[in-house]
């Protein structure tokens, strides 16, 4: 990517004419790339001294007269090392320029696609090549990116394929509103929404976000843009940071003609399931029963029990199997059941999971037109019964120039995302929330003498599930995997389409356009005969959305440059920006099943829109422009603007303007500082701001309407009632500011160089959808309050600490960052927020606290602060809810190393997160239900709680504590432990390592391959978090903290048995010819 | 160079036309006029009959949660928290607030100015009377509220009105309220309570009445006094059929019009546990059966579980507290009445088939006819059919026969007052139950029974009259008067949280009730603590002292050792 290049700049160079004078000769030859290998299109040739020169054309070949005299030719490329040679008596001079490590050099594509030198930026900006994206068994770019890219926190809500992942950039800036970045594909934008029906406590956690239509392998390169000043030009939507994507068709860069395959296959299993125990069965109390728990007597005792079917409460269950009963006769004598450890839910019902990937490369072209297409099918099966995705992602780019000046270049997509997914909901340990099906509400804590895998999970007379509890009353998980499924059904086309008309050598105009739109169809597919649950999902469930987003966006923009002298030059870019934004969701809910299995809406008794149907609009219009002063090379101005309307507020507040600025300083060259110690040193200062508009339709009031509110004797009565959010008309947007330092260095003969970065970030006047008192008539509003302040450090190395001379490298990269995003004011006399999660266990923004501080109810505790144990010997939880954690990491950080040797090449890449707490009930559950290894304890013994009990008044009348010494079961120390009065013991510290990539790979040497029909093969082998460990967690929990419970949002650090992590591990063949 | 001033005509020709183009597109997308919301209904189309609606169903909501609570505390239902406060946070009530408010309370601020507008008297008969009953609510369970400066959205900061002045609002809204029952109209509102009949409006703003004064008698015993003597003189409150009850429906989907707890137990059991002291004062304290025991709950086993699997306090012996009180513990008799003590915070064996459940009244559920079956279905009982018993005819004679005896000393009408209460409330079961579809399954019931319904409501009612009788201090078992008075007026708050919470209040009756498990279970809320929702938003929100804090007509000693 180094030699990423718009092709207007070879072109451009490519139309020069140069004088040439007489006693000359003619050097032919090619230009080739040390990174691929090939030909390369657009260096430059000058003859040393002279101003003669040419560029080499699409294959890399270039002839050149060179006049009498001279002798020496200076071949140059963007982004490579220059190379001189001597021209001597030859008249064919191939040459090979190399990689500069010099990073400062480096070309990277900053806002509304400009190019520019590395030194030139007066802001941070972190590119990401494909070499780190493509032939990844992940097919989520989110994922992809994690740990990657330091300042970029990226969770993913659960391991399922096609699961929603959260991407947060430098830390908070908004409580209520959006803080996920905006993605730029090929310089238009693309939606990125989580498109959920539903809230985490009602199945919305883990819904798809939507840059699943990306097809990671024909990403050509990546650059992050994290601050403000970077994304400055992008408005609004750029203020939470921009992921800007170059993809393979939508580069403009020529490539010579190739095709190139590859073929993945990779297995994908569940990576954080605890490790069960083996030592105690199903019961409560050391009694065998059916429970929940498991915390029975012996497994080693030989107990057989009354078969559970045989003994249900439900007549249907009792009656549909005959043979748990003896001699087949229903309601004579149960057959015996053996109270032994059964197969675990880790192979009892989890699967490996197969993925695989082929992805299609083809380019081409003639020297005036180029053209990429690329096509990729994706089958991905998770390691959860029913949850599948199938993808297909159609890619073609054309770039050609028309004339002499006019240049088009344009790429569509095509995406094709069918995901199925058995239903996720919030579960607390005892079942799902609100009767919504989640598929691991209950299978974690199976107990260990049910036998998951062997009982019949339908009954064979009418279908419904059937399980081990007496009153039939969870569903059987496998029987939910089978006959419950969430589907997404995306269509997707995306065009971006650059028109380039360069009116003279210093002037030119650019007009894109871009058109983003996609169908998803969300369907929830729920058969009759779950027999717990809502009774609306007992009777069997269907809906459907339909939801078609659309993006039509259009920028214009006038590009002027000029050189004053030799030392300085500037360049000056104005444009305008229109886009407009449109949500549809049309959708309807049926309930009452008729014929099992059969999903049509006309084969339920019921229906309702049930809210589905909702019309979103949005339009925003921008004027931007960017002034760029470059000084001899060494320092560099910056000064950028931008000017918006939005139609999100009302006429009088619609506009608002926000500058920014930037400078970059070289001392090294501007002091000639450089010695092989220090190579370059850079030093950059910026101060950028944004807007940020709030969400459409929240300046007035409204009133809810139910069509269908209430039913009594035949008469169906509406309601209208005055909306709870207030409409605020004096909304205004927005201001965000941030101020970043950094340094940039390249040392020890480019062994080593470091890219660091500071920031600060206030938001103030933020756009919050704040609690107002009830009392008002109203519950909440949007409004101007609140400020939120983050600081921050970013930090990545690159180190080269052995090159030798035989061809072993090892490379090392080392990103590390931290965020502190404080919640410094709510404004309005506003005490707290919740930002996510339920009211009384959730993420909090409170004054002077850190952003998202988890609060809940902790223990009460005595003055000593040791936590008071009531009568039954359980904790007593305080009637306050109190601050339990902070889910913000300390920090984070990885250390990507890659050994490359002839043609080997071995990556590992560890990552380490740094504290950060995790409220996680997937290890409460597991633990309190008794199942896992853990809790190591004999329990047979009685236990105490550590803490003090009430006893009595003290001589001044204040209440006694006395050491506890109330005795209870092990039954009741862990599951009322975990489980009990208190959210407390349910948080762990979030600090964990792991290693989140590996991969080995071999390139097959050229002198064999040119005994083939191809041009290059590789062969790799690779994984995805194969191993991990968190480091304050029951170690047998095998937990994984890349979780979020509370689905893509502004929540952190939740698990309400979310469900696990992934690992994913298999090999890659790519053939190129 | 010779080509420069052409080259600079053509140049700007290309950029003429190039913000020509611009123009062109940016004009196309300038309307950023998209702030109506196309999602909602606008106030110029909102109306006034659907707005009635919502706040009936939503008053509905706003008496149930209350109720409940109600229920929980006077030991009607199982608390399943260990102590008070942790079951009565901040957090608890936020749904109240939000629902009176910023539901019931905006919406009849919005109402008011259309219903004048557009002559609609009853819309604003019906929506007042409602704004009364949820004063009187608010200051119930919480005392002083905001009011005067409450339902502002130009004043984020409400302060609060002392409990007494909005008392008196209220009883003034009421007089409002009957003078838009009488004269014209126009319009016609759907009327969920009483189907257009306003004669029925009035007696029950008249039970209203009699209710704020019975209230007050604590802090103003002569106008109690006059005013009720007032309403008696009047003889219009509510009587027989005039029953102010939210009646549901069987509606399972689109709408779900069912009562709420028959959903939550009847869809796959489980449910509410009831409480073992109120099954065991239905059942067992008396010597015989209450004859609305059956229809107040359907056990799914009729013997008593052996199992510790399935109840585990089984195998326990009671707290000292309970041995030393000679409290009821874990089950009440020998015949399946499955429920909860009081404050009793265990997990959830799997009992859900086997506890007691809902019965027919009033959410709709089983006849209790001894068949035992688990309430898995919602096919089950009066399948949801049920009813909130808001305000009964039979209330007004418990609250008369209060009065009489507390503020006019005369046991003798006094006693008159509870046997009408009694016979009053079991006759409106009896008939609510005979016009259900469990009717065939009670009349089956009782033909093989040796005595019939009505028998046995006569029996009870000559017991009670003989208890009432032989009550006074020197008697153990019956230390008052008006301990009968108050254990049969609770005994008849099933379903009715609100008026029993009141009553325990107002009366430390039915005294001596079971305690909690645990021995400091704290203070028994007099009123609730502020919910969070207005603490955290108010910036004149002051937090009251506890849970023990008492609302402003509650005189009555202060601490747990009254209400006990």
């Amino acid at each position: 990517m180094r030699k990423a290049l718009l092709c207007i700049v070879a072109l451009f160079t490519m139309t020069l004419t140069f004088e040439v004078s007489a006693q000359q000769r003619v050097i032919t030859g090619t230009v080739i790339s040390e990174e691929d290998g090939l030909g390369l299109p657009g260096a430059t040739i000058l003859v040393k001294g002279t101003t003669v020169g040419t560029t080499t054309d699409l294959d890399g070949n270039y002839s050149i007269t060179v006049p009498g005299g001279s002798d020496v030719l200076i071949y140059s490329f963007i982004g490579l090392k220059p190379a001189e040679e001597v021209i001597g008596n030859r008249t064919i001079i191939n040459v090979t320029l190399m990689t500069d490590a010099a990073q400062l050099n480096e070309v990277v594509v900053t806002a509304i696609g400009i190019e520019r030198e590395k030194k030139a930026l007066g802001y941070g900006v972190t590119t990401v090549g494909d070499e780190q994206l493509s032939n990844r068994p992940e097919q989520d770019v989110a994922r992809v990116l994690q740990g990657k890219v330091p300042g970029v926190n990226i969770t993913s809500t659960n391991g399922m394929t096609g699961s929603g992942t959260n991407m947060v950039i430098r830390g908070y800036s908004s409580a209520t509103g959006s803080n996920q970045p905006l993605f730029v594909v090929d310089g238009v934008p693309f939606n990125t929404s989580t498109n959920n029906t539903n809230g985490f406590t009602t199945g919305g956690a883990t819904t798809s976000s939507r840059f699943l239509d990306i097809d990671p392998n024909n990403i050509e390169s990546m650059s992050v843009l994290k601050g403000l000043s970077a994304t400055v030009l992008y408005g609004d939507q750029g203020r939470n940071g921009v992921i800007l994507i170059t993809t393979k068709s939508g580069s403009s860069k020529r490539r010579p003609s190739e095709v190139s395959i590859s073929q993945s296959l990779f297995s994908n299993k569940a990576a954080s399931l605890p490790t069960y125990g083996t030592e105690y069965g199903n019961g409560f109390q050391q009694a065998p029963g059916f429970f929940f728990s498991n915390f029975g007597p012996g497994l080693n005792e030989g107990i057989t029990v009354d078969h559970p079917y045989a003994k249900s409460s439900v007549a249907s269950v009792r009656e549909a199997f005959p043979e748990f009963w003896v001699d087949g006769i229903v309601g004579g004598t149960p057959v015996k059941y053996e109270y032994k450890a059964y197969e675990d839910p880790s192979t009892a019902f989890f699967r490996t999971g197969m993925v695989s990937n082929t992805s299609v490369q083809i380019a081409g072209g003639s020297d005036k037109t180029g053209f990429s297409a690329s096509f990729g099918y994706t089958d991905d099966e998770g390691f959860t019964p029913g949850n599948e995705m199938e993808k297909y992602n159609f890619g073609l780019g054309v770039n050609s120039a028309v004339t002499d000046k006019l240049y088009v270049n344009s790429s569509f997509t095509f995406a094709i995302t069918d995901l199925a997914s058995p239903p996720v909901n919030a579960a607390s340990g005892s079942g799902p929330s609100g009767g919504i099906p989640s598929v691991f509400a209950h299978v974690l804590y199976t107990p260990r003498s049910v036998d998951l895998a062997g009982l019949p999970f339908e009954n064979p007379t009418d279908h419904s599930s059937v399980y081990y509890r007496g009153g039939n009353d969870i569903v059987n998980p496998r029987w939910l995997a089978k006959y419950y499924s969430n589907t997404s059904d995306v269509q997707r086309f995306f065009n971006s389409t650059s028109l380039v008309y360069d009116v003279s050598d210093d002037f030119s105009v650019t007009y894109r356009f871009g058109l983003d739109t996609y169908t998803e169809k969300q369907e929830k597919l729920y058969n009759k005969g779950a027999g717990s649950g809502s009774a609306a999902i007992q009777s069997g469930l269907y809906s459907t959305a339909n939801i078609t987003n659309t993006i039509w966006n259009q920028d214009l923009v006038l590009n002027w440059k000029k050189e004053f002298s030799e030392k300085f030059g500037m360049s000056a870019l104005l444009g305008g920006n229109s886009r407009y934004d449109s949500f549809i969701r049309d959708g309807i809910e049926s309930q009452g099943q008729l014929a099992f299995g059969l999903f049509n809406h006309s084969n339920f008794t019921s229906s309702s829109a049930a809210g589905l149907n909702y019309v979103e609009e949005q339009r925003r219009i921008g004027v931007y422009a960017n002034l760029t002063f470059d000084y001899s090379n060494f320092l560099y101005l910056n000064l950028s603007a931008r000017n918006d309307w939005t139609s999100t507020v009302e006429e009088e507040n619609r506009r608002i303007l926000y500058p920014g600025a930037s400078v970059s300083f070289i001392p090294t060259s501007a002091f000639n500082w450089n010695s092989t110690v220090l190579n370059d040193l850079k030093l950059r200062l910026a101060y950028g701001t944004s807007a940020g508009f709030p969400s459409p339709y929240s300046t007035r009031n409204t009133l809810a309407q139910n069509a269908i509110a209430f039913s009594r004797d035949g008469t169906l009565t509406q309601t209208h009632s005055v909306s709870n959010t207030l409409g605020n008309p004096n909304l205004r947007p927005e201001l965000q500011e941030e101020i970043e330092f950094g340094a940039e260095a390249v040392m020890f003969n480019n062994k080593l160089s470091f890219d660091l970065s500071l920031y600060e970030k206030n938001t103030n006047d933020l756009i919050t959808t704040a609690p107002i008192d009830p009392s008002t008539g109203f519950t909440q509003t949007t409004i101007n309050v609140g400020k939120i302040r983050t600081r921050g450090v970013e930090f990545q190395a690159t180190v080269t600490p052995i090159a030798t001379a035989s061809g072993f490298t090892w490379n090392s990269i080392v990103n590390w960052s931290l965020y502190r995003s404080v919640t410094m004011e709510l404004g309005g006399g506003l005490e707290e927020i919740v930002i996510a999660g339920y009211t009384n266990l959730g993420n909090f923004a409170i004054p002077g606290e850190p952003f998202n501080v988890i609060k809940g109810t902790g223990f009460a505790r005595d003055p000593d602060g040791n936590p008071i144990v009531l009568s039954d010997g359980i904790y007593k939880a305080d009637p306050e809810l109190k601050i339990l954690g902070d889910p913000n990491p300390k920090w984070t950080g990885s250390w990507i190393n890659t050994f490359s040797f002839k043609g080997f090449s071995l990556m590992g890449m560890l990552e380490y997160r740094h504290k950060g707490d995790v409220f996680s009930n997937t290890v409460t559950a597991t633990l309190a239900r008794g199942v896992t290894k853990d809790p190591v304890a004999d329990r047979e013994m009685s236990f105490i709680m550590p803490g003090v009990r009430e006893d009595g008044l003290n001589a001044d009348g204040t209440t006694k504590y006395v050491p506890n010494d109330i005795q209870i079961s092990a039954s009741d120390y862990f599951f009322s432990g975990y489980q009990g009065r208190t959210d407390e013991p349910n948080l762990f510290d979030g600090s964990m390592i792991r290693l989140r990539e590996v991969s080995l790979g071999y390139e097959l040497p050229k002198g064999l391959m040119a005994k083939t029909p191809f041009k290059r093969a590789t062969v790799a082998i690779s994984g995805t978090n194969l191993w991990k460990l968190a480091l304050n967690f029951p170690p047998n929990m095998n937990y994984d903290v890349d979780v979020l419970g509370t689905g893509v949002g502004n929540g952190l650090g939740f698990d309400f048995v979310t469900g696990p992590s992934s690992k994913r591990f298999g090999g890659t063949v790519t053939l190129a010819f | 160079m010779h080509s420069n001033t052409k080259n600079n005509i053509t140049m700007k020709k290309y950029i003429y036309s190039l913000l020509c183009a611009a123009t062109m597109l940016f004009a196309s997308s300038c309307d950023l006029d998209l702030l109506d919301n196309p999602n909602a209904v606008t106030a110029s189309t909102a109306s006034p009959d659907f707005l009635l609606n919502r706040i009936q169903l939503d008053y509905k909501d706003f008496y149930q949660g209350i109720s409940n609570t109600g229920m929980d505390l006077t030991r009607i239902t199982n608390q399943g928290s260990a102590q008070y406060e942790s079951a009565y946070t901040t957090s608890s009530t936020n749904g109240w607030w939000n629902n009176s408010y910023a539901n019931i309370l905006a919406d009849i601020k919005f109402l008011e100015p259309l219903a004048i507008e557009g002559g609609l008297q009853r819309h604003l008969g019906i929506s007042k009377t409602i704004k009364a009953m949820v004063m009187f609510n608010l200051v119930d369970v919480y005392g002083d509220v905001p009011y005067s400066e409450a339902l502002d959205a130009g004043n984020f900061n409400p302060k609060v009105d002392g409990g007494k002045s909005i008392y008196e609002a209220a009883f003034a809204t009421l007089n409002e309220a009957a003078a838009h029952f009488t004269g014209t109209s126009a319009g016609s509102p759907n009327d969920y309570f009483y189907g257009r009949n306003y004669t029925r409006w009035i007696k029950l703003i008249n039970t209203l009445k009699l209710r704020y004064y019975l209230n007050l008698r604590l802090t103003d015993e002569a106008g109690s006094k006059a005013g009720i003597a007032a309403l008696v003189a009047e003889n219009n409150m509510l009587g027989t059929g005039d029953d102010f009850a939210f009646k549901f429906g069987t509606s399972s989907a689109n709408p779900d019009s069912r009562h709420g707890d028959y959903v939550d137990s009847y869809t796959s059991g489980g449910g509410t546990y009831h409480s073992t002291f109120y099954m065991w004062h239905m059942t067992e304290a008396k010597g015989f059966d209450d004859p609305r025991a059956r229809f107040y709950w359907y056990r799914q086993v009729t013997e008593n579980s052996t199992s510790v699997d399935e109840i585990e306090c089984i195998s326990q012996i009671a707290p000292p507290h309970y041995l030393s009180g000679g409290f009821i513990y874990c089950l009440p008799g020998t015949r399946g009445y499955w429920g909860r003590d009081h404050l009793d915070p265990d997990g959830v064996p799997p009992d859900g088939l086997k506890r007691t459940m809902w019965g027919l009244y009033p959410v709709g559920g089983r006849f209790d006819d001894n068949s035992a079956k688990p309430t898995n279905s919602t096919s089950l009982g009066a399948q949801g059919k049920g009813l909130y018993p808001i305000m009964l005819a039979a209330y007004v004679d418990f609250m008369l026969a209060e009065y009489a005896l507390e503020i006019n000393n005369d046991a003798a009408a006094a006693k008159a007052y509870l046997l009408s209460g009694i016979t009053k409330h079991m006759s409106y079961v009896k008939s609510y139950a005979l016009g259900t579809q469990e009717a065939g399954s009670i009349n089956a019931y009782f033909a093989k029974q040796s005595t019939t319904l009505d028998q046995d409501i006569a029996a009870y009612i000559a017991f009670v009259a003989s208890q009432y009788d032989s009550a006074g201090p020197g008697n153990p078992l019956l230390p008052s008067k008006m301990y009968v008075i108050g254990r049969e007026y609770w005994l008849s708050l099933f379903g009715n949280g609100v008026e029993s919470y009141n009553l325990y209040k107002r009366t430390g009756e039915p005294g001596n009730m079971q305690p909690g498990l645990e021995q400091n279970a704290g203070d028994f809320p007099r009123s609730f603590l502020y919910p969070n929702v207005y603490m955290v938003t108010n910036t004149n929100a002051s937090q009251k002292s506890g849970l023990s804090a008492q609302v402003f007509w509650d005189t009555n000693p202060a601490g747990n050792s009254w209400v006990y």
